[in-house]
């Protein structure tokens, strides 16, 4: 808890700007322990005012297809899947590496998109929520998520889906201590985790 | 994973059943009818909206906690190439604020900033990156002002107001005074007080703070993508800001994160929003980044709560006399209302015969706080809880029997006017004492282990309005066209607690048709009902009751038209499983299709029917001043258990397990009822072992989800629950609130636990491990002085 007043402080006042006001300060300083070249487009729309890096085409499978990104080395994964391909199921929920809600999948790893960048993933195999569906139906962990209730703001979910997928295919039948422990980075701040738990038990089958 | 089953109403009365003419769709555990999109990624929150060709807006906070603005240079911000507009307080000069009564924010400081992360001035750039550099481009001269970061700061009688015509910085101080409280406690065996302390917690909800916001400057027209729980109030403060008729105007809620009470009130960055849209004349995203999004706040506050409370040999209380002063942060918000609810629900849950509560809520340099869930209750449930807890093991009475010495019986009004129609607190007792093995385990668990238990309770809906209108509390929508569909209309905001699926069983029990006939549009100003939002738990009793209302009033025209097909008397009609058939006709009857054919026939095409609900007078609470709040039509009541695991070498508190029972009066949609329950009990096991926000001079520090540390999935415990029935009399289908009740009893649950399991029961919340450490070292010291003076005695 804080303490009294600083009736009067006449400290030197700290900058005014970049200091933790908006998300692309807070990104920069949480990406990089010193300052990059150049500011990182934030994905809203092209950055002008700054030369931009050079752009390279790094090419990776993407959902099951084969992908040409053209992109420059500095660009996050997440902002590259959800400003420039609008695969917006990938979350994000902070300032970087906090939260777990922008999980994808790379070569079946979970792995968080916010801590990525894009040119990282030339000759890998990333994997979005988007991909999971088959023909439009959700998965097996997606409808388990669904019918027992694992998502309630849904916010999270993506992210948590993705980490579970990654736990259920390099083990198919976890027990409740295998699903935290593959869980424990990603928050969700609606179900206290319970039915999450039962989601992916029944999703594994539920044998345990 | 426990999750027991949860038979629903062992112990409760038979339900009503005569409101239903099929029995398939409420009551049954039900899957969210948006659920699809959310697992599959095509749930579209406000920062996945469409932007293309929008503006980027950046926000410009103030570093000083408190400060005179002498002035603020925008000319270079300006001049950058690709800036399309900045805005300081000069752009706007109104207040906002979700009291009418206390508003006193604007959406970027005039003349004086009272928090660090204050919002000063905001730009609209092309991109990002020049919105930043901007940003850097702005100077503000000010004048630095004495900043109070602690309301006994604040409250120094030589303290400069943080705003006219507060003395000493209170913003309200409630003083009521029900029964004779002197004579309670002279009637007293036992008479004890202490003094408890909560730190400020923060929502943290999911999705980061966004507005997305369109306007076009030659029709006037502004259109807003929020992340709110009440579209309605941001409505009508876009209104007041920019002057602006409120028809002229467009507040669409998409899916949202998550609220917990975050987005009750309009939000600085709201306005900030559509300000930035309306200068620049066009579309602006506004994100801010999960720091933003805690300075942002409105959080429950820093609380400390001086209880006395008197009880007789048998444990019955006989008074009670509560002090409650709590750090609101810069502004108003919602604070009165909070400082009044920490009065008001000491009634509602025991029967004592007097009360006398003083609480003061005060200004501090600080991001302001506001409701969150459990709103006002909590920190002094903690309180309460565990003095009557500490007063019981003084007495050797036992935890539950003390509870049931001082149960109350429905129907019956409180001394501050509440009314209690129904009460299912005893069968809630009975069945955590019951699952938990209170009797047989307690005491028996080993060393450094213990079990505790504590009540709860909130309202279903505060039944007094904010905005005395005239209105109904709650309006819906439903049209029928010719595709057969029955669509809903509601305003009420669906934030991920179900809202939407539990409107939809409801009609879809009402008309006797297949749930997925039924879709749900919530809410967009320009084709949804006018609905207060989402908050006090007030969706399932009021929105519930008026989407039962306009379903009934549909029924009744597609039965009137099925007994003329039929051949039949209207009386005799009723719809099941989609078919209209007369009494006794076991033919294959009229498909609900066809019923809707003749009605839209005979009515000259699609038809839409009003629903609506109005909580009566004589429910809206006490005369006394602020006695309107707290007052409710329905309250929910929870029983709760925690098995602790105390390491007395590292301080780390381990909670094994939780049993939770709520009296939500009907489980409308179980499923959700129990993700309800389970979210608001993990919610209260945060604030209680780890939670906490943290200024340094009034910096935030605690401003990530690394700092701010939120129970992850491996510290959080089984929860075993029951859903209790007490089928409310005027609740829909007899429901209640099931989101908040059970969040406050965790608290105090908690630390009796921990008193069950080291001796010690601790008063200042979070209970992290430095904190219990310190305390068992104290008590260390104490019990060798002690011996020494025994030694030299």
């Amino acid at each position: 808890m804080a303490d009294g007043s600083a009736a009067g402080a006449k400290t030197t006042p700290p900058s005014l700007a970049g200091g933790g006001c908006g998300e692309g300060s807070n990104r920069e300083i949480r990406m990089y322990s010193t300052p990059p070249p150049n500011p990182l487009p934030q994905g809203e729309g092209e950055c002008h005012r700054v030369a931009p890096l050079p752009r390279h085409v790094r090419s990776f499978r993407l959902n099951g297809q084969d992908h040409d990104a053209l992109v420059a080395d500095n660009v996050l994964l997440l902002d590259y899947l959800r400003d420039t391909l609008g695969l917006t199921g990938t979350k994000q929920g902070c300032d970087g590496g906090e939260c777990g809600a922008c999980t994808v999948l790379i070569d079946g790893r979970p792995r968080l998109a916010c801590l990525t960048r894009a040119s990282e993933c030339a000759g890998r195999d990333v994997e979005t929520i988007e991909g999971l569906a088959d023909g439009g139906r959700p998965s097996k962990l997606q409808r388990a998520f669904h019918e027992k209730l694992g998502t309630q703001c849904g916010y999270c979910t993506p992210g948590m889906v993705m980490a579970a997928e990654a736990l259920l295919r390099r083990n198919p039948d976890p027990d409740e201590a295998a699903i935290r422990a593959a869980l424990a980075g990603n928050i969700c701040r609606c179900t206290g985790y319970v039915k999450i738990i039962e989601a992916v038990r029944a999703a594994a089958g539920g044998t345990r | 994973m426990t999750a027991d089953s949860n038979t629903p109403g062992c112990n409760a009365p038979l339900r009503d059943i005569s409101l239903r003419n099929a029995r398939d769709v409420v009551g049954q555990p039900t899957p969210l009818i948006d659920g699809i999109e959310k697992v599959t990624g095509r749930a579209n929150y406000t920062a996945d909206l469409p932007a293309a060709g929008a503006l980027v807006g950046r926000i410009l906070r103030s570093p000083f906690a408190h400060a005179r603005i002498l002035r603020i240079d925008t000319e270079a911000a300006r001049a950058l190439p690709g800036v399309r507009a900045v805005i300081t307080g000069a752009d706007c000069a109104f207040t906002y604020g979700v009291l009418p009564i206390a508003m006193n924010e604007y959406p970027l400081a005039r003349d004086v900033v009272r928090y660090r992360g204050e919002p000063v001035a905001a730009v609209a750039a092309v991109d990002a990156a020049t919105a930043m550099q901007a940003l850097k481009l702005i100077r503000i001269e000010v004048e630095e002002l004495p900043a109070y970061f602690t309301a006994e700061a604040a409250r120094a009688p030589d303290a400069v107001l943080l705003h006219a015509n507060k003395e000493r910085n209170i913003e309200r101080a409630v003083h009521h005074r029900f029964g004779d409280v002197d004579a309670g406690f002279a009637a007293a065996d036992l008479v004890r007080e202490h003094v408890y302390r909560c730190a400020e917690v923060a929502h943290a909800q999911m999705e980061l703070n966004a507005a997305l916001v369109e306007y076009d400057p030659e029709r006037d027209r502004l259109t807003i993508w929020s992340t709110t729980q009440v579209p309605y109030y941001l409505h009508l403060m876009l209104a007041r800001c920019l002057e602006m008729d409120a028809s002229r105007i467009r507040v669409v809620k998409p899916f949202v994160g998550g609220g917990f009470g975050a987005r009750v009130e309009t939000l600085n960055f709201e306005l900030v929003a559509a300000l930035l849209a309306r200068a620049a004349g066009g579309k602006v995203s506004l994100r801010l980044s999960r720091e933003e999004t805690f300075l942002t706040h409105r959080g429950r506050p820093e609380t400390e709560v001086k209880l006395k409370l008197g009880m007789t040999r048998a444990g019955k209380l006989t008074a009670c006399a509560c002090e409650v002063v709590q750090r609101g942060g810069a502004y108003a918000g919602y604070g009165i209302v909070t400082i009044l609810y920490a009065g008001s629900l000491l009634h509602a849950l025991y029967d004592i015969p007097a009360i006398a509560y003083d609480g003061w809520r005060v200004y501090a340099n600080l991001p302001p706080c506001g409701a969150m869930r459990g709103h006002g209750s909590v920190d002094v449930r903690f309180a309460f809880e565990s003095l009557l807890d500490r007063m019981a093991g003084e007495l050797g009475l036992d935890p539950f029997a003390v509870r049931r010495a001082n149960l109350l019986s429905a129907p019956t009004e409180t001394q501050n006017g509440l009314r209690i129609e129904s009460y299912g607190l005893p069968e809630c007792l009975d069945w955590v004492e019951h699952a938990s093995g209170w009797q047989e385990r307690r005491g028996r668990l080993g060393p450094g282990r213990g079990l505790g238990m504590a009540c709860s309770h909130y309202v279903s809906g505060a039944a007094k309005p904010i905005h005395w209108t005239g209105e109904p509390h709650a309006v819906v929508h439903l049209r029928l066209d010719f595709d057969g569909g029955v669509t809903l209309l509601t305003g009420a905001a669906d934030i991920g607690q179900g809202s939407s699926t539990l409107m939809a069983q409801a009609a879809a029990e009402v008309l006797g048709i297949r749930l997925d006939r039924v879709r749900v549009v919530a809410a967009d100003s320009m084709l949804t009902p006018k609905d207060n939002g989402s908050y006090s738990s007030r969706v399932t009793f009021m929105v519930g009751n008026a989407t039962i209302d306009a379903a009934r009033t549909l029924r009744a025209r597609l039965v009137a038209a099925a007994a003329q097909r039929l051949g039949a008397p209207a009386e005799s009609i009723e719809c099941w499983q989609e078919t209209f058939r007369a009494a006794g006709d076991d033919g294959p009857g009229l498909p609900f299709a066809e019923a809707a054919a003749s009605v839209l026939a005979q009515e000259g095409g699609a038809i839409t029917v009003k629903g609506s609900f109005t909580c009566p007078i004589e429910f809206q609470g006490g005369k006394h001043k602020g006695g309107a709040v707290g007052s409710t039509m329905g309250f929910s009541y929870a029983a709760l258990a925690v098995e602790v695991a105390v390491d007395a070498e590292t301080g780390m508190v381990t909670v094994e397990k939780v049993w939770v029972a709520q009296d939500c009066g009907f489980a409308i949609n179980p499923l959700a009822v129990e993700g309800q329950i389970q979210g608001a009990v993990w919610m209260g096991m945060g604030q209680a072992i780890g939670e906490e926000t943290r200024y340094e001079n009034g910096l935030a520090m605690h401003a990530s989800l690394l700092d701010y540390r939120v129970p992850t999935i491996v510290e959080s415990p089984p929860v075993a629950l029951h859903i209790v029935e007490s089928i409310d009399p005027n609740g829909p289908f007899g429901a209640k609130e099931a989101s908040e009740g059970a969040l406050a009893g965790f608290l105090p649950a908690l630390t009796n636990a921990i008193a069950d399991a080291v001796g010690l029961r601790p008063d200042t919340l979070p209970v992290t491990p430095d904190r219990l450490l310190e305390a068992l070292a104290q008590r260390r010291r104490a019990q060798r002085l002690a011996k020494a003076l025994e030694e030299v005695a």
